[in-house]
């Protein structure tokens, strides 16, 4: 077991602050509105490949910014699979306590749910909900909320059931706890690392997720836009602006990449039991 | 014996059940539907035949039983789009699927399981670091974007694959590929997993005592001990295969059932959407039977243990 992280984990991690600050200031690195259109500079190419000075990564097919379109579908993705990560998380975990403290058919009919939703690859749920309900940014993210709320509410289960029959849980209720001062004060704290271990393997699936469905049309919808929708959009303009696709693929692979290597690093880590059952 | 059979089937016709009443309570709240699955431009006359047809005019729970009969038996309505039967269509879209599947599976097993075989017999080696990197790698490309990738390079730039659509074993190779690079880096995971754990046990220590040649050990004695796992990983990774049809067919204009679903989704075709649900959810129900079943063939354990 090593104590000190690798070098390619450490990359990763500096990666994702890189995607962060950009994120997070990118509107100061554009020189352009995303809207802002200049159809005499359509489909030009990035700057080092002798396109105008002024786009550095080139432009699409109304002549709008790559750079600045970017930044704003970086940020629609970062924020929805945020959002989704931490419903699921919430809502996961705490379907996890109901079902271990109520137990009975509450919990039965909780855990079916659970299996219901594992049997099934999610995408096949969301484009379910999204044909009858319709697309909605709302709905859109409720359901990157639900992807993977099943295995929290797992976790958190099995959690509690151990925990309950430990000693420290019986003297917290003996002294008269209020059994959700026992789960939030007490239990809670236990499941930590393994609940921050699968948000971190979470989040880069739930980003696969939006932007497969934005890709598909079917996620994000124009005027906003995500990273995934670029890519679908530059699609058709493949043999002559293959630029398009390209840059939203590049980020979503090197975020994808990053965040899964520090998941697995911080499994490693945090959760010694799992790396033993792995290997 | 019986029992673990019988269990294995009581659960697949749970799931069964559970993905039509989800259906169900989808359609139900989602709005009227009538006009969900005959559209806001049908005639009175048509509206009050469905009403009968689908039961409409009884109880809720009345509706809900009728309901789970027409899907079990697959009377999944007419299209909007097309006023065919949903089955036919469905139906015919199956085979590209299908061999299309078969193809990513059979490629994600001939790279996948030598791979993670060969990265257990060198385990710690670069060949193993490297293979094992490709493997995360697979994980973590989206296979919108390795379908784009290869589309440019290979269609595009080189011009030796065609870029969409069926006919010749040339198509094949890129959707085929996109596909099944997931599998592939999962079965390498855990082909080399399966079989480090193997490599280990006394009895291939008795069979190199035995002066067995190394190539035999590994296909004959530890090949089929590490079968399980990989199996399990092939079963599960069913879904993750069907989500990415989804996804890859798309991409290459594929005439198969996932491109079928987004038509569907995108054009709000409720009726063929509900379905495909159903049928790929039924498919992928049974595949997952048929896998646990065949653990049962290949381990006696296990079916001895349930």
């Amino acid at each position: 077991m090593k104590s000190r992280p690798s070098i390619i984990v450490i990359l990763a991690a500096l990666v994702l602050v890189a995607v962060l600050i950009v994120a997070l200031l990118g509107n100061v690195f554009t020189g352009h509105a995303v809207t802002s259109q200049d159809l005499l500079n359509r489909l030009k190419p990035p700057a080092f490949l002798g396109g105008p000075e002024k786009y550095p990564l080139g432009t699409d097919r109304i002549g709008r910014d790559m750079v600045a379109r970017l930044v704003a579908g970086l940020q629609m993705s970062l924020s929805v699979a945020l959002a989704g990560t931490l419903i699921g998380a919430v809502f996961g975990t705490l379907i996890g306590f109901i079902a271990a403290h109520f137990r009975g058919w509450v919990e039965e009919t909780l855990m079916m749910i659970v299996d219901f939703q594992a049997s099934l690859p999610f995408i096949l749920i969301a484009l379910t909900l999204l044909a009858f309900f319709g697309n909605s940014m709302t709905l859109f993210v409720i359901l990157m909320g639900l992807f993977g709320w099943e295995t929290y509410a797992r976790l958190a289960r099995g959690v509690v059931l151990s925990a309950s029959s430990q000693p420290y849980a019986r003297a917290v209720v003996a002294l008269g706890a209020h059994p959700l001062q026992l789960y939030v004060k007490h239990i809670l704290p236990n499941v930590a690392a393994a609940l921050i271990v699968q948000v971190t393997l979470t989040f880069p699936q739930i980003i696969l997720l939006e932007t497969s469905l934005s890709f598909l049309g079917l996620g994000i919808q124009p005027p906003n836009t995500s990273l995934g929708q670029i890519l679908g959009d530059g699609r058709d303009y493949l043999s002559t602006a293959w630029w398009i696709s390209v840059w939203p693929g590049v980020l979503i692979f090197v975020i994808t990449l990053s965040m899964s290597i520090l998941g697995d690093a911080l499994r490693d880590r945090l959760d010694p039991m799992l790396k033993t059952r792995k290997s | 014996m019986t029992r673990f059979w019988l269990i294995k089937f009581l659960r697949t016709v749970l799931t069964l059940w559970l993905v039509v009443t989800f259906t169900f309570i989808v359609l139900r709240t989602s709005g009227d539907p009538v006009v969900a699955l005959l559209g806001g431009d049908a005639m009175p006359d048509e509206i009050e035949q469905f009403r009968q047809q689908w039961g409409l005019d009884q109880p809720l729970f009345v509706q809900y039983l009728q309901y789970v009969a027409q899907m079990a038996t697959g009377q999944f309505g007419d299209s909007l789009r097309d006023h065919r039967p949903v089955i036919d269509i469905i139906f015919e879209r199956v085979p590209a699927t299908l061999s299309l599947g078969l193809a990513a599976y059979l490629m994600a097993a001939l790279i996948g399981i030598p791979a993670g075989i060969l990265a257990a017999l060198r385990r710690g080696s670069f060949i193993d670091r490297a293979i094992m990197a490709f493997a995360v790698f697979g994980f973590a490309l989206p296979n919108f974007f390795l379908g784009i990738l290869m589309i440019l390079f290979f269609s595009l730039i080189l011009q030796v694959l065609p870029s969409s659509g069926t006919g010749t074993i040339w198509h094949f190779i890129m959707p085929a590929i996109t596909l099944g690079t997931f599998t592939a880096g999962t079965l390498a995971r855990f082909t080399r997993s399966a079989m480090l754990e193997v490599l280990e046990k006394p009895y291939m220590r008795a069979a190199a005592a035995k002066g067995v040649p190394a190539i035999k050990r590994i296909l004959f004695h530890a090949l089929p001990n590490a079968a399980i796992p990989i199996v399990t990983i092939i079963g599960l990774n069913l879904g993750q295969l069907i989500a990415g049809a989804i996804v890859v067919e798309t991409v290459f204009a594929w005439p198969g059932v996932g491109r079928l679903l987004v038509t569907a989704v995108s054009q709000r075709d409720l009726a063929l959407v509900q379905g495909l649900v159903l049928v790929i959810a039924t498919t992928m129900v049974l595949a997952n039977l048929i896998v646990d079943l065949t653990y049962g063939l290949l381990d006696p354990r296990i079916r001895k243990g349930a």
